[in-house]
């Protein structure tokens, strides 16, 4: 058996997660517009060397006030409408007719059996519990567990990688990474699309399978 | 960074260090609060302690509402649980449409639910029209909306401010608003609907504007064009009386059309006619009767203001031969008919909605048809031809909450439309002419500074809706639109601001229809959940936008609540809103059915102070407030005083000196008498290839919104043009060819634009049935649409992210309809509105049809 990544890449990869879920749950504001800025800056060298920005320079040599507002309607483009051109439910990413369907009762049915619940500030462009920022938030909040045993069901972050995650958001975030035409959401759902699929590829670690296999109390 | 989707599953895969980097710093601001979502940890409930799959959790609720999928308002009962709709079914309490509810109906929550629904506030970037839009808060856009308002008032020309409504079943708020702001530029739909049933019947009679026929009762129905069994104004109500008098009273129904609808698949006998004929079939009709003496005389001696004898010399032109001649029906037929119609009087009647009157002649085709019945003396008796005063509650009974606003003293010169003198001829039944608004505009012929689109389409919706678009998309014209709608439409996509409505399933009314059982009732729709997203409905907006504009309006807005200020409008009931949220529906169990008004005995009360004119025989009793002429109250009828009908005359008008001067003041000719008169560009006979394009709606759709249902989509979802097999066989077309249909303006010298000229083409597929008149291409209107996500458009409009791998989900693969026909039938409609009452003439198009 492999072992698992150390914890510094644990901590990267949560981190990533959380980015992933803040850019699809609503606009880039001006301190993520910045923070983005000074991440391409701090790592220039590194850019240089062929990695892709996090801000376009088309829209670097924008005010500030203007980038925000193409931001939004790129983030309006893609995931609020209208024709939102990448509706980031599972329920409609599975074909369902209706937003809310049977994709989020099982994310219902897993927060409930796990103790868990999503309470969403008022006025976000989240509709319901498969929205996949909150699906995200859920697989960071848990993520320590999948790999250690500090969080409080280890075989958690597995189960909800395998019934959900996996089984739409790799898929969606590489159709993402193609359809954006801006670099925060083109670049970081390319990251965010690798590391889940690696995620689901990867072994899993001896104490995580042997926390697996422990029966429910 | 290494890793990709394609690498060896046992590749190893980090972060590569620029990008750990990279996220670090951007982590702290973009997780300060994670974007609002908190993922909190709750006592942990076991699996099977509260939570089964596939099980109830808990009690669903059952919420008793009104449907508004279309315009008849059933009543409906919601099944709830946790939160979430999952059925509609047919509330029985409900007076009009007892327990049933049609297809359209139960997809309610294919509606609530669709992925494409509008749910936050948006604000266009870049040109109008560019698609272009940003989220915006309601705070935002209540201020930019209020601050545009606010101007228009107090410029001094409230005017400037215009409303266009489609569908308004929130009548009560809708007018506070813009009675308070002081707008007379409202338009509604009406011309694009009933307007010429509703003139034709209160020339007639004057009590109301819409015939109830007591169905139930009946044992004869004459069907004129109307569609009742799939999208009539009455639908359920109507067709759940028309089945029971079939199965109780061996009802016949009879049914003139031009296509075999399903109501027409339904009736007895169907009798396809040419368009536009039905007023001459009822005029022969009338001939018949009136030559064999199966009248009733005494009836229509006594209570018409036209004598049986001078009305059976005027139809005596009409004959059979000369209908046979017209409209294909044979005069043998109608010869029959029109026996088996009087032999069944007073247990028979008509109908006619939206099917004899949406044409150039369509009003006095529905005198026409109105008049046949007083003939045979059915007119408000039982099983017979009936009405109802009230066309919603009892007002009286349930007064608005006061304080209410005046009505605009400002005037429009659009919604007054004076060249056609019957659309507004009426006080409280103004009607407008809904076809030439952007035409107007566009001409400049009153100035719009801002406009709201409220539940409405025009812009796919309107005849020439391509006109419609040019107007909206012009930012000269229409400097500020903002638009209110569950969907993405075709006209949203020419605003400025876009609002996100709720649905019918997400907010309250006070609401009620044309009773069908002849006694008014009123019922409640209630949110059944809570709205989605950042939905709100009018009630929350008007009262907000009144507070913000000011200058007075906020005083018409004192409730804090919708609830609050219904539970003010029902507490006349016993038990106010608590029964009406209990019940959905009440009405009052003292009143008794309307039947024959016009017998009622006016009280000494009444009499006291009133004058009787000797020579009419009519009773005057003060002053009308609006005419400023003295105020009939009754008639003397064999020296009895009666409250007879709201004419001027006071008796049921055969003949109209009010219609006829009407029509004098605008230099218009209208007979006071039921005539036929030819549809102009139809007279001559048909050239080769022409053929009359009538238009219809299937029972599964009403306007732009029910295409978003993919419930509703899936039973239909394509309009190919249906065409009779000896025309096919004359014009060489076998079924699936595909044509080419160019559409002609009418050549009509008292039409707008009536030159004759081409219109506009598309491109459809052929469909040869015997269920269509030879003269005839029949095209359904609800197809066609651009925009609103792949279920409304058949797959053009594609929401979805392209390259998305197969959805696991079989429902995913239900959308086998993608790329099927689909055309917008109302771009190539011309507008066409009836020379006497505005009415648009939607099955009297003259088209060319081309194999292609």
């Amino acid at each position: 058996m492999h072992p698992g990544p150390n914890t510094s890449d644990v901590a990267a990869e949560r981190e990533l997660l959380l980015v992933t879920a803040r850019l699809l749950a609503k606009e880039i504001d001006a301190d993520l517009y910045r923070a983005l800025l000074r991440a391409d800056a701090g790592t220039s060298d590194e850019t240089a060397a062929g990695g892709e920005p996090l801000v376009d320079e088309e829209i670097r040599s924008l005010d500030e006030p203007r980038a925000l507002e193409e931001l939004s309607v790129e983030f309006c483009r893609l995931f609020v409408g209208p024709r939102p051109v990448c509706p980031p439910y599972e329920s409609v990413y599975r074909g369902e007719a209706m937003v809310g369907g049977r994709a989020e009762r099982r994310v219902q049915e897993f927060l409930r059996r796990h103790g868990m619940e999503a309470v969403l500030a008022a006025g976000l462009p989240v509709l319901s519990s498969d929205h996949l920022a909150v699906e995200l938030a859920v697989l960071a909040h848990l993520y320590p567990a999948a790999e250690d045993a500090r969080g409080p069901d280890p075989r958690a972050a597995r189960s909800f990688m395998a019934s959900h995650v996996s089984t739409w958001a790799p898929a969606y975030l590489g159709g993402l990474r193609d359809a954006a035409r801006l670099a925060p959401y083109r670049t970081i759902a390319g990251l965010a699309a690798r590391l889940l699929t690696h995620l689901d590829r990867r072994p899993v670690s001896a104490h995580a399978a042997k926390e697996e296999n422990r029966p429910v109390p | 960074m290494t890793g990709d989707p394609q690498d060896p599953p046992d590749s190893p895969w980090t972060l590569s260090r620029r990008d750990v980097l990279r996220i670090a710093a951007v982590a702290g601001a973009a997780t300060a609060g994670l974007a609002g979502i908190e993922i909190v940890d709750r006592t942990v409930v076991h699996p099977g302690h509260q939570f089964t799959p596939g099980k109830t959790v808990g009690a669903v609720t059952r919420i008793p509402s009104m449907c508004q999928m279309c315009t008849t308002a059933c009543g409906i009962i919601a099944n709830v649980r946790d939160g979430r709709l999952l059925t509609i079914e047919g509330n029985p309490a409900d007076p009009n449409s007892q327990g049933a509810v049609c297809a359209k109906g139960v997809a309610g929550p294919s509606i609530l639910y669709d992925p494409h629904r509008l749910l936050h506030p948006l604000r266009r970037v870049g040109r109008r029209g560019e698609g272009r839009w940003r989220r915006i808060s309601w705070d935002e856009a209540y201020g930019e909306i209020a601050d545009r308002l606010r101007s228009i008032r107090e410029s001094g020309r409230p005017e400037e401010f215009a409303f266009q409504q489609g569908r308004n079943r929130s009548t009560d708020i809708v007018s506070r608003f813009l009675n308070a702001f002081g707008t007379p530029s409202v338009f509604n739909h009406r011309a694009l609907c009933s307007l010429n049933r509703r003139a034709a019947i209160l020339a007639t009679i004057g009590d109301s504007d819409w015939d109830l026929g007591d169905f139930e009762k009946s044992r004869y129905i004459l069907n004129f064009g109307c569609n009742w069994a799939e999208a009539h104004q009455g639908h359920i109500p109507v067709a759940i009386r028309m089945m029971r008098a079939r199965e109780r009273n061996g009802a016949k129904i009879v049914t003139f059309d031009a296509r075999l609808s399903n109501t027409a698949a339904v009736s007895d006998e169907w009798f396809p006619v040419k368009p536009g004929t039905d007023g001459l079939i009822a005029l022969a009709m009338a001939n018949v009767i009136c030559a064999e003496r199966l009248w009733d005389k005494e009836w229509f001696d006594t209570w018409s203001n036209y004598p049986a004898d001078e009305f059976a010399a005027h139809v005596r032109r009409y004959t059979p031969e000369w209908a046979a001649s017209e409209s294909g029906v044979p005069a043998d037929d109608i010869r029959r008919l029109a026996r088996e119609f009087a032999a069944a009087s007073p247990r028979c009647t008509t109908i006619c909605n939206r099917g004899s009157h949406a044409h150039r002649n369509g009003f006095y085709n529905d005198r026409a048809i109105t008049v046949l019945n007083a003939l045979v003396g059915n007119m408000g008796q039982e099983g017979g031809w009936c009405w109802h005063p009230a066309s919603a509650w009892d007002t009286g009974q349930l007064p608005e909450p006061r304080p209410v606003p005046p009505k605009p003293t400002a005037r429009s010169v659009i919604a007054d439309a004076k060249p056609w003198p019957l659309a507004n001829a009426w006080q409280d039944k103004k009607m407008r002419v809904g076809g030439i608004v952007y035409q107007w505009i566009k001409e400049r012929r009153q100035r719009v500074s801002a406009l709201m689109t409220y539940n409405c389409d025009q812009a796919w919706a309107w005849p020439e809706a391509g006109n419609v678009r040019e107007v909206l998309a012009d930012e000269e014209l229409v400097p500020f639109h903002f638009c209110l709608d569950v969907a993405y439409t075709e006209t949203a996509h020419l605003a400025d601001i876009v609002l996100p409505w709720t649905t019918y399933l997400e907010r309250w009314d006070i609401d009620s229809r044309p009773p069908q059982g002849l006694v008014d009732y009123v019922g409640l729709r209630q949110p059944v959940v809570k709205p989605l997203g950042e939905s709100k409905d009018l009630r929350e907006i008007f009262p907000e936008l009144a507070r913000r504009i000011g200058g007075g309006m906020e005083r018409y807005f004192p409730w804090r609540t919708t609830e609050e200020y219904l539970e003010e409008y029902f507490r006349p009931i016993p038990g106010g809103i608590a029964t009406m949220r209990a019940n959905g529906a009440w009405q009052d169990p003292e009143k008794k059915p309307n039947y024959r008004p016009y017998e009622r005995e006016l009280t000494s009360e009444e009499l006291d102070g009133s004058e009787t004119e000797d020579k009419t025989g009519i009773i005057y009793k003060g002053i009308d407030p609006n005419s400023k002429e003295p105020a009939a109250i009754g008639i003397m009828i064999n020296g009895v005083a009666r409250r007879g009908f709201a004419t001027p005359s006071r008796k049921l008008e055969v003949h109209s000196r009010f219609v006829a001067d009407k029509g004098r003041e605008a230099d218009r000719t209208i007979d006071p008498l039921p005539v036929y008169e030819p549809i102009p560009s139809h007279g001559a006979g048909l050239a080769d290839g022409q053929l009359i394009m009538i238009s219809f709606k299937w029972n599964v759709h009403n306007a732009h919104r029910t295409m978003q249902s993919k419930w509703l989509q899936e039973i239909s979802h394509t309009n190919p043009a249906w065409i009779n097999p000896g025309t096919a066989e004359r014009l060489g077309l076998k079924a699936g060819d595909w044509i080419e249909v160019t559409s002609f303006r009418p050549k009509d010298e008292l039409v707008p634009r009536g030159d004759g000229s081409e219109l506009g083409s598309l491109r459809t597929r052929v469909h040869i049935t015997e269920g269509v008149h030879p003269s005839v291409i029949a095209i359904a209107h609800n197809n066609g649409r651009s925009t609103g996500g792949p279920i409304a458009t058949s797959g053009r409009d594609q929401g979805r992210l392209p390259g998305h791998e197969k959805p696991r989900d079989k429902d995913a693969t239900r959308l086998w309809w993608a790329g099927t026909l689909s055309v917008p039938q109302n771009d190539i409609m011309p507008n066409y509105p009836d020379p006497v009452s505005g009415q648009q003439a939607y099955h009297d198009t003259i088209v060319r049809v081309r194999k292609v």
